[in-house]
């Protein structure tokens, strides 16, 4: 049987311009004048979103960022406590995918940050039908190990996390 | 002739399938060269293998003819006879119907087919039944991927090298081969197959209309070139191959009827390489085809142009259809075809009325359209004159007064950048064009309101009144934009009045000079001045240079004087200014020199320390760009000269001497005055130098008697006063003369009596006694007198075992000029040099001085193997023998290694360790990479301690990553795998340097390339060290810690 896509047509926005930082420190030549003048670079909303907008949507070429499931404003950072949270926003409601982007989302942070943060991933308030049950799904931790041990559903991250076929415009 | 049986052997060889390859390989060439030799006839061969070309079995028949084909291709440059050459092409074609042998008989075919006249080629009956027979027997699509590229190469020679044979076969030949190359799918054998195709194509000059829709259909199914699994390992680029395909195509207009509908077909894909491939196609084919033969496509043509324009598209897609829209232009638009310039119009007609400002898209397509119309041709410019520019334009001026229209003044700005173009572009003189050409008669009726209204724009945002218009900076830089281009018309076909020029120019200046940060509009109007300062230098009437000087560059120069401008800012014009034309940049050299010494007498007899940046800034700028400049753009001698003389008239006085070495202005003084002399001719040299001696001869306080004698007796040397800051500072300013001037420049001698040592001695004492500036004056004569022996025998004297023991000579700024000093030998590669190397190790591996006599002679390894900006190299005139750095590297480096270990100070040793290896040339190093690996991470490590060598940590781990890049330094990083890793582990957490973390995270990230089967018993550590470093302060340093997890944790495969 051939199920069709859950979303078939999504609405594509555009990618926002990366921003530079404006106040990141030029790589000073040889020798380094000023070793101690910087401050640290304390991780920030930022951080975390450009390590996840270019995930792969798990059904179109498209990016998270580009079908607007994640922006920057969704991502809270409390580095004292070492909290990352995200919440994303499914693009349609009976979205039976919305695991399968949480699933992306904590093995791309895993990834990149150190293993002291807690994630917490959540769909945003009202934008799925069950999403009190992916919540719960998502934030399990045995549940999540489990899931990453099902080789399907590891093929199927693994392409979301390193494709390169995104439509770009 | 040998006997058989000694060459029979081979024949058995190389038919018997049960010997390895190379057997087979060996006995080939050895049959082959004896045949070349003649000591073996080809005929004799053939007999003794009757057996093996005619037997019933397989394999041993195939591998016959194989032999056969195979010595028949390495004798290609020796004559045969036509009875051989015709009994084995009838052989040959004979055997097209053996498929087992088919192998062999292509290669023999081919051979016979490709001989030249000369050595017996082939005849042409024969090749004519070569043809009928191969395309009769032989079914190519059938074929292995080898045996299908032979024959295609086999029909190749046929359609080149026998022309006349494949002609009369007509389009039969064409049908043939189509058949053949239907269906492939190889790239290397496609490659060959449109190279047979357009071959064929070509011998004929017209096919039936069938032939080349049939040809059409096969071909079309490749469009657009695309591989599934990746090009880099085929012989054949996807570029190559649809360059080759679209070649096919254009080679006929006959094509026409199939292939333009197509590409328009393929344009409204969302596939976007066949889009990016059609456009190409199609850009490709107009040209080819011609306006005849497209016509009729005329309206599909722009619909299509039409929907990629003005949609958005990628960027190259975008590019490449304009690309192909000019083409379209300068073809399909003639004087009798008018569609296409009509449906343009049509378009723009239904664009202008509704363009609004949200619609930004369309509006940069709709101005890239009449760019490019604009300067495809004249009578194409004209007639966009003639139908929208009054229109553009009276709506520009009408809303001038109210609220802008900026899209007109958008459009306006791109039709005028491209009628420049045109005329720029046009060669013959210029009457001719304004006889022709009424589009710029058009321009000059409206230039007066266009640049009234430009110029209302500018004026507006430099003007204090606010009540006016308010302006959005993006329209203001159009503005600007525009009256460039209306300024830089070539002359005589300006399109303003001279008055309209002078208040162009007095606008741009004032943006330039009230405007007091550097932002795109300052940047953009600087650049308009200098394209209108270029052309004005360039013209022949001298009225507009004239003003431009008196109106921007004086303009500037007193903004400049007055301090109106930031002083970057206000640099940066003048600089820019003055790159227009030699004599402009001399004006501003003026000025800069003046205010130079007036701000020198501020700072040192006024005290004005604040003064002291702005005149630092002001002398690097002066020598730094000033002076190269005009020094690349000719004659800059006399200039300098007279500079540098003001500067030492200066220095008579007192009170500026005492107070000139604050706030580091000396230094840079010293630098400009060394740039001033260096680019000096040698007789302005003499008379700088005469000027100075003169100078010290008359301001120096302590007896220059004491010069001659210092260096014999160091306790008097130690005993006297200590010189006085004025004669520190003007020695200093002295040894940067010194320094710079070239070898050839005579030194001054004290009087006419004595000998020219005074320079030598005068530094030599002062060098004793601790000061740099000195020491690198007289490691600067040394290198480029070597004549004068004197001064180098007193330094070296010094060396020598009583004097040695003096503590006072093992202070750091003595040490320091000891190793400049051996810099300027080892640079000419004067022996001499060998007292002082020793003298060096002698203190770093016995640190019996002390440890910072023990460091300043390590640091001066660094001195001796590194580039100096400041003294001993090219610029400054330096004798530098090839190769002196490889030289000492490889007698310095077994000594350092073997005292590593033994050292009393081991951190010192690596140190100098460091900097010789660091400083080396990086090819000398990698060759030595084996040598070296294992002493590079040991010192890395042993450095790492301690915050003050950070730098040599630096500059170690470049090296080691140089090594990482390199194939011969890989296979010893994979030697000592454990202990590099080691290394670059512990250097992630470096806490003293971020770019060490970086530099270090990045190395283990390329060295997850090397063999998996190496590196994964370091993994689980590299994990774990880079996992620490996810949690680093520096952001920088994350991003490299993911990437590199991410390499080693996928490096699996």
């Amino acid at each position: 049987m051939t199920l069709g896509l859950i979303n078939a047509n999504p609405v594509v926005h555009e990618r926002r311009e990366r921003l530079s930082r404006a106040d990141d420190p030029p790589h000073y030549p040889y020798p380094h004048p000023h070793p101690h003048s910087h401050p640290d670079d304390v991780l920030d909303a930022l951080d975390v979103f450009d390590s996840v907008r270019d995930i792969r949507d798990p059904e179109h070429p498209y990016s998270l960022e580009q079908l607007s499931v994640l922006s920057e404003e969704s991502i809270t950072v409390d580095e004292k406590l070492g909290r990352i949270q995200i919440t994303f926003t499914p693009t349609v409601q009976h979205c039976s995918m919305a695991t399968v982007i949480g699933l992306c989302l904590r093995v791309k942070l895993m990834q990149c940050f150190p293993p002291h943060f807690k994630v917490d991933i959540k769909v945003s308030p009202g934008s799925l039908a069950n999403e009190e049950a992916v919540n719960k799904q998502l934030n399990d931790k045995e549940r999540v190990a489990a899931a990453l041990e099902n080789p399907n559903l590891r093929q199927l991250v693994d392409e979301c996390l390193y494709s390169s076929e995104l439509y770009s415009y | 002739m040998a006997e058989p049986s000694t060459w029979v052997p081979h024949i058995e060889s190389f038919v018997d399938a049960s010997r390895t390859s190379s057997q087979h390989d060996a006995s080939l060439e050895a049959i082959a060269t004896l045949v070349k030799k003649d000591i073996v006839s080809l005929l004799e061969v053939v007999r003794e293998m009757e057996m093996y070309l005619t037997t019933t079995d397989n394999v041993i028949r195939s591998r016959g003819t194989l032999l056969l084909g195979e010595i028949l291709a390495r004798i290609s440059h020796k004559t045969l006879d036509r009875t051989a050459i015709d009994s084995l092409s009838d052989f040959f074609i004979s055997r097209l119907a053996d498929w087992v042998a088919l192998r062999g008989t292509l290669i023999g075919c081919h051979a016979i087919l490709c001989r030249k006249k000369e050595v017996g080629s082939i005849s042409k009956s024969d090749v004519q039944k070569f043809s009928k027979v191969f395309f009769e027997e032989v079914d190519v699509r059938s074929l292995a991927l080898n045996d299908r590229k032979l024959c295609y190469e086999l029909i190749i020679c046929v359609c080149t090298v026998h022309k006349e044979v494949a002609t009369i076969q007509g389009e039969d030949l064409v049908y043939d081969i189509l058949r053949s190359i239907d269906d492939e799918m190889d790239p290397t054998c496609l490659m060959l197959a449109f190279q047979l195709l357009q071959s064929a194509i070509s011998l004929f000059p017209v096919l039936s209309d069938m032939a080349y829709q049939d040809a059409f259909d096969i071909l079309s199914k490749y469009f657009p070139v695309y591989f599934t699994h990746g090009d880099a390992s085929n012989d054949a680029t996807r570029e190559e191959l649809s360059d080759i395909l679209l070649n096919i195509f254009c080679s006929s207009p006959k094509f026409e009827p199939h292939i333009i509908p197509f590409l328009l077909e393929k344009l409204s894909t969302s596939f976007s390489l066949a889009k990016l491939d059609s456009l190409k196609y199609l850009r490709k084919c107009i040209s080819c085809y011609g306006p005849d033969t497209m016509a009729d496509h005329a309206e599909d043509l722009w619909r299509s142009l039409e929907t990629v324009i003005f949609n958005k598209e990628e960027d190259r897609i975008t590019k490449e259809a304009l690309e192909c829209f000019e083409t379209a232009v300068s073809v399909l638009i003639t004087p009798n075809r008018d569609t296409f310039f009509g449906l343009i119009c049509q378009k723009i007609d239904s664009l202008l009325h509704r363009i609004a400002p949200e619609k930004q898209a369309e509006l940069h397509a709709l101005g890239s359209i009449f760019a490019i119309i604009s300067r495809v041709s004249d009578s194409l410019c004209t007639r966009v004159f003639r139908k929208y520019f009054a229109r553009l334009v009276n709506s520009l001026v009408e809303s001038i007064k109210g609220s802008l229209n900026s899209e007109a003044l958008y459009l306006v700005s791109e039709i005028l950048s491209s009628c420049r173009g045109l005329i720029q572009r046009s060669p013959d003189s210029t009457e001719v064009i304004s006889e022709k050409v009424s589009w710029l008669n058009i321009l000059r009726n409206y230039s007066g309101d266009l640049s009234a209204a430009f110029l209302k724009l500018v004026n507006a945002i430099t003007s204090l009144k606010e009540e006016s218009l308010v302006v959005k900076q993006e329209n203001v830089l159009c503005a600007v934009k525009c009256l460039e281009v209306l300024a830089t018309f070539p002359e005589g076909c300006s399109p303003i009045t001279d008055e309209t020029y002078d208040s162009i120019l007095k606008s741009l200046a004032l943006i330039i000079s009230e405007m007091d940060r550097s932002t795109l509009l300052w940047k953009s109007t600087l650049e308009g001045l200098i394209q209108i300062g270029s052309v004005a230098e360039n013209s022949i009437d001298r009225r507009r240079s004239l003003v431009y000087t008196a109106l921007v560059v004086e303009n500037l120069l007193s903004a400049f004087i007055n301090s109106t401008l930031p002083l970057d800012l206000s640099l940066e014009a003048l600089y820019g200014i003055g790159m227009v034309g030699k004599h402009q940049m001399e004006q501003v050299l003026q000025v800069v020199e003046e205010i130079i010494v007036v701000k020198l007498l501020k700072v040192c007899l006024e005290g004005e320390f604040v003064q002291a940046d702005t005149l630092i800034s002001l002398l690097q700028f002066y020598s730094g760009r000033i002076i190269s400049w005009l020094s690349d753009a000719g004659d800059v001698s006399g200039v300098a000269m007279q500079f540098a003389l003001h500067i030492w008239n200066q220095m008579e006085n007192k009170n500026i001497l005492k107070n000139i070495h604050v706030m580091g202005i000396l230094d840079a003084l010293m630098m400009t005055m060394k740039h001033l002399v260096s680019v000096s001719t040698i007789n302005h040299q003499s008379v700088i130098l005469q000027k100075s001696h003169e100078i010290i001869l008359k301001s120096v306080s302590c007896p220059t008697e004491w010069f001659a004698t210092a260096f014999q007796n160091p306790e008097l040397l130690m005993s006297s006063p200590s010189s006085s800051v004025e004669d520190l500072n003007l020695i200093s300013l002295f040894a940067s003369v010194i320094t710079a001037v070239s070898a050839q420049t005579p030194l001054p001698p004290s009087n006419p009596n004595s000998s020219s040592n005074f320079v030598s001695n005068l530094f030599l004492f002062f060098f004793l006694r601790g000061h740099v500036p000195a020491a690198q004056a007289l490691a600067s004569t040394i290198n480029k007198n070597p004549t004068d022996n004197k001064a180098i025998e007193s330094c070296l004297s010094i060396l020598s075992e009583d004097k040695i023991e003096n503590k006072q000579f093992f202070k750091k700024d003595i040490i320091t000029g000891f190793a400049w000093i051996g810099k300027g030998l080892v640079m000419r590669g004067d022996d001499r040099s060998k007292e002082i190397i020793p003298f060096l190790l002698k203190l770093v591996i016995s640190s019996q001085h002390g440890l910072d006599a023990a460091l300043s002679a390590a640091d001066g390894f660094h001195i001796i193997m590194g580039d100096s900006d400041g003294c001993l190299n090219k610029k400054f005139h330096a004798v530098i023998k090839p190769l002196y750095k490889q030289r000492l590297y490889s007698t310095l480096v077994p000594v350092l290694l073997k005292s590593m270990k033994e050292a009393n100070s081991k951190e010192v040793v690596c140190r100098a360790f460091g900097h010789v290896i660091s400083d080396a040339p990086l090819t000398a190093v990698i060759g030595e990479a084996h040598k070296i690996l294992l002493a590079v991470a040991h010192s890395i490590i042993t450095l790492s301690m301690d915050i003050q060598n950070k730098d040599v940590v630096y500059s170690l781990l470049l090296v080691l990553s140089g090594i990482l890049m390199d194939s011969t330094g890989k296979e010893s990083i994979i030697e000592n795998l454990h202990i590099v890793i080691g290394v670059l582990t512990q250097l992630v957490s470096y806490p003293h340097l971020m770019l060490v973390r970086e530099t270090a995270i990045q190395c283990i990230t390329s060295m997850s390339t090397l063999p998996h089967s190496k590196i994964y018993p370091v993994k689980p550590q590299v994990l774990k060290a880079v996992t620490r470093a996810l949690d680093d302060k520096r952001r920088a340093v994350r991003q490299e810690a993911v990437r590199c997890r991410q390499a080693w944790s996928r490096g699996k495969n």
